[in-house]
This record gives C-alpha cells, sequence and structure tokens, in this order.
C-alpha cells in the first residue's frame, strides 16, 4: 500500500495494513540538518536541503514534511503568521531562534468598526516586510523546492494541505490580544460577533482560492486536495462551551463544510485543549476530515468520542519527543497506537509540529513504533 | 490646512500607525510611505482581492 493511500484510507476509515506515522519536521529539519534555524527561515536552498535531509534520515513516513523556510511570515495572508499585521520577531541568518510573535493589544475594543471599514491592510505594520520580500521568497521557495517536490512523488506521499483557512475569533484574538479578545465575550458579545460574520466567507473564499491555485500547479499528482482549518483561541484551554457554541461554532462550522463541498479533505488542526468540545465535530459529515489534535488534549478521550466518525492524527508531547527518552517515547506510541489506531481512522504523529528541539534518535523511535506495534 | 497636514490626513486614511509613521518625518518623507503603501495594498488587493483584506477606501 503507497504511504498516500494508506492515509486516504485512514481518514475514510477503511482498512489498512498498519497505522501511518507523519511526523511534521518544520523547525526541526534545521537540527537535522545541522545549521542554525536562522539559516533555514531565510535561505530557500537551505531550507531545500533540510527536507531532503529529513527524507533521508525520517525514513517511512507516509507524509509528507513541513518546509522550515519562512515565507508564510512575509505573506500578505489573513493568518496570525503574517508579520505584515502581526509583530513577529524573525530569525536573523546565523541565529538559532525560533519565531516569536509579540503578542499585543493592536485593536481597542471600540475599534471593531474601524477593522470592518477598513480592513486588514489598513493594520500593514511599520517596518512591514517589502512586497519584493514576500514575491522573491516566493520564487525562491518554487524554484528550491522543485528537488523536494520531486522526492515526495517517488516516496507517494500525503500532503499535509495546500492551504490555510483561520477562525475568525483566532484572527481577531490575535489582533485584541488575549486579554482584551476574553474581556469582548462580556462587554461587547455583539462586536466580536459580528466581526466573525464580517470575516468568515471571506476566510473560506482566501484558503479555497490558494487551494485550487496550489492544486492545479500540482495537477497531474495523484494526491487528495488538503485544506488546514486552524483554531486555537476558541479552545476549551480559553472559552467556556457556552461561548463556543454562540462564537465559534457556527463559523466552524461553516469553514468546514464550505471545504469539504468545495471538494478538498480538511485536516483540522487543534491547538489547545479541544477534549471537552470534540462531541460538536460529531456533526461533520462522517469519515471526511483527519483531527489533528495537539498534546493539551487528551487522545483516549477523543477516541472514544470521534471513532468510528472521523480520523485522528496525534499526538505525541513535544516534551517528551525534546527531552524524553526512546524508551519513553516508544512506550507513549505503543500506549496511543493500541487505543487510538484501535479499528483503524488513526495516524501517529507529533502534537502540532515537531519541537524544534526534538531529538532526533526520538523522532525516530516514533517512526519505528508504527511498525512496531501499528501492524493490523 | 497645510501641505503636512494634508499628507498626514492621507495617511490616516489608509494606515492604522499614521502617527508613527509621520511622527518626525519630512514631507517628502511622509509622501514617500503614502506612495508605498498604497502600492502595496493595489498589489495585495490584486493577489488577494477581498473585502477583509481591503475594504472601504
Amino acid at each position: 500500500m503507497l504511504p498516500r493511500e494508506r492515509i486516504e484510507k485512514v481518514i475514510r476509515l477503511e482498512k489498512t495494513d498498519k497505522v501511518p506515522v507523519a511526523p511534521q519536521v518544520n523547525e526541526h529539519s534545521a537540527k537535522v540538518l545541522g545549521v542554525p534555524y536562522g539559516d533555514v527561515f531565510n535561505d530557500a536552498d537551505q531550507a531545500a536541503r533540510a527536507l531532503l535531509k529529513c527524507y533521508e534520515v525520517y525514513q517511512g513516513v507516509d507524509m509528507s514534511f513541513g518546509g522550515g523556510f519562512g515565507f508564510i511570515y512575509y505573506s500578505p495572508y489573513a493568518d496570525a503568521h503574517s508579520s505584515w499585521i502581526f509583530d513577529w520577531k524573525l530569525p536573523l541568518p546565523g541565529e538559532d531562534q525560533v519565531p516569536q510573535m509579540r503578542e499585543d493589544q493592536i485593536l481597542s475594543s471600540d475599534q471593531y468598526d474601524l477593522l470592518m471599514d477598513k480592513g486588514l491592510l489598513y493594520f500593514i505594520r511599520p517596518g512591514h516586510p517589502g512586497l519584493n520580500d514576500f514575491l522573491g521568497k516566493l520564487v525562491k521557495l518554487s524554484q528550491a523546492m522543485a528537488e523536494v517536490e520531486k522526492k515526495v512523488k517517488e516516496l507517494e506521499l500525503f500532503h499535509y494541505a495546500m492551504s490555510l483557512i483561520n477562525l475568525p475569533s483566532d484572527i481577531l484574538a490575535n489582533l485584541r490580544g488575549l486579554n482584551g479578545y476574553l474581556m469582548d465575550f462580556y462587554d461587547w458579545p455583539e462586536k466580536l460577533k459580528q466581526a466573525c460574520e464580517w470575516m468568515v466567507d471571506d476566510l473560506i473564499a482566501m484558503g479555497l482560492a490558494l487551494a485550487r491555485q496550489v492544486a492545479s500547479s500540482r495537477a497531474g499528482l495523484a494526491q487528495t486536495p488538503t485544506v488546514l482549518i486552524g483554531a486555537n483561541r476558541a479552545s476549551a484551554s480559553y472559552i467556556s462551551e457556552k461561548m463556543f457554541e454562540e462564537f465559534a461554532w457556527p463559523f466552524f462550522y461553516r469553514e468546514v463544510m464550505a471545504v469539504l463541498n468545495a471538494g478538498f479533505t480538511p485536516v483540522i488542526h487543534l491547538d489547545g485543549n479541544w477534549t471537552p468540545r470534540a462531541h460538536f465535530f460529531r456533526a461533520f459529515p462522517q469519515a471526511k476530515c483527519l483531527f489533528h489534535i495537539d498534546d493539551q488534549n487528551d487522545i483516549f478521550a477523543w477516541k472514544k468520542i470521534m471513532g468510528g466518525h472521523s480520523a485522528l492524527m496525534g499526538n505525541v508531547p513535544a516534551a517528551l519527543l525534546s527531552r524524553g527518552s526512546v524508551e519513553e517515547v516508544d512506550e507513549y506510541c505503543r500506549r496511543v497506537i493500541e487505543v487510538a489506531g484501535e479499528g483503524g481512522g488513526f495516524v501517529l504523529a507529533n502534537a502540532c509540529a515537531l519541537p524544534y528541539d526534538a531529538k532526533v534518535e526520538n523522532v525516530k523511535a516514533m517512526i519505528a513504533a508504527g511498525e512496531k506495534y501499528g501492524v493490523y | 490646512m497645510t501641505r503636512r497636514e494634508e499628507l498626514i490626513a492621507e495617511l490616516a486614511k489608509i494606515n492604522f500607525y499614521w502617527r508613527e509613521l509621520s511622527e518626525g518625518r519630512s514631507e517628502d518623507e511622509i509622501e514617500k510611505i503614502i506612495t508605498e503603501l498604497k502600492q502595496a495594498r493595489q498589489m495585495i488587493k490584486g493577489i488577494f482581492n477581498f473585502k477583509i483584506m481591503i475594504n472601504r477606501e
């Protein structure tokens, strides 16, 4: 069975030969190559070399790796990573640092109307990246990644995501700052809801436009077209179920259904604790979505709620991969495969993305665990 | 209205950080910032033509 077919079957809740494994290397790719992350972040060729090195070191995976090149931070896209709008400290060449958002209140509570009147580009920051930075990096990225794409094709790997759609409440949380965002549920609930409503259709349209563009550039490659729907600030780590139901769920539902109706597979990337909200997701069509959950989630509880309904991906903790031993990683993976892998519908992966400083031997142990414990 | 005031008013129409961007800058410098911002906004609008990016001018 080809790796991409294995994951496609997992999403459709069909039988597979084994549990697929999908480490997301991202920033960690620099460590595998043995260079400071700033070098990979700023240099597309170096980022491509880092990814090719990861394919050499981490053999036996089923999903393509996300790269470490910092392109997304230079993109004027409606996303928290965009340094056009949000305040990021980005690593310079030679610096062994990962990007850090300096989250602060950009928008005050009485400026929701200003946002809806002017749009996000009214908030372009002083010292924002130039358009030439963005376009230059876009060209460099496509040139540098040709070899990597060839490798992904040769290995027949599943692509994690072709595009990205945020929840409106996540973007508003970053614009308002966490404190302001949380206060608005009490002080300005109607404005918060109105702004979410104002954003959601455009977030969907932007995400789908980008996904169609990427899918057409990869036409001829047999692969499931995917769109990542990312969510964090509407999780149970931040807001109550009542708040979620009123301010986030209607928009979450619209985004996922729009992605499905457009013929894409939603990869629902959940940061924060979503376990208490997992039951909502049973409203989505069965066997159509992949839920990638991070290590704040109880994957065993998720399996009870979503098993037989939707596929799960996760959630080997970042701390374990960075600080644990090979034996501890092996034991965690064994337990997760035994429970979450029962009857299929499961992809073994790190929570969120691999931490930059994950130990290489631990990532290898996670991949090996798929073979060791995951054969059906 | 002085030329400087006109430029600042124009900048305030297109950017939230107009105070920071105009403070201590000459009229020519402010004009350059306005031109660059307008160009960037138009080019981005060409890529992502959605109201959440640029709504009403």
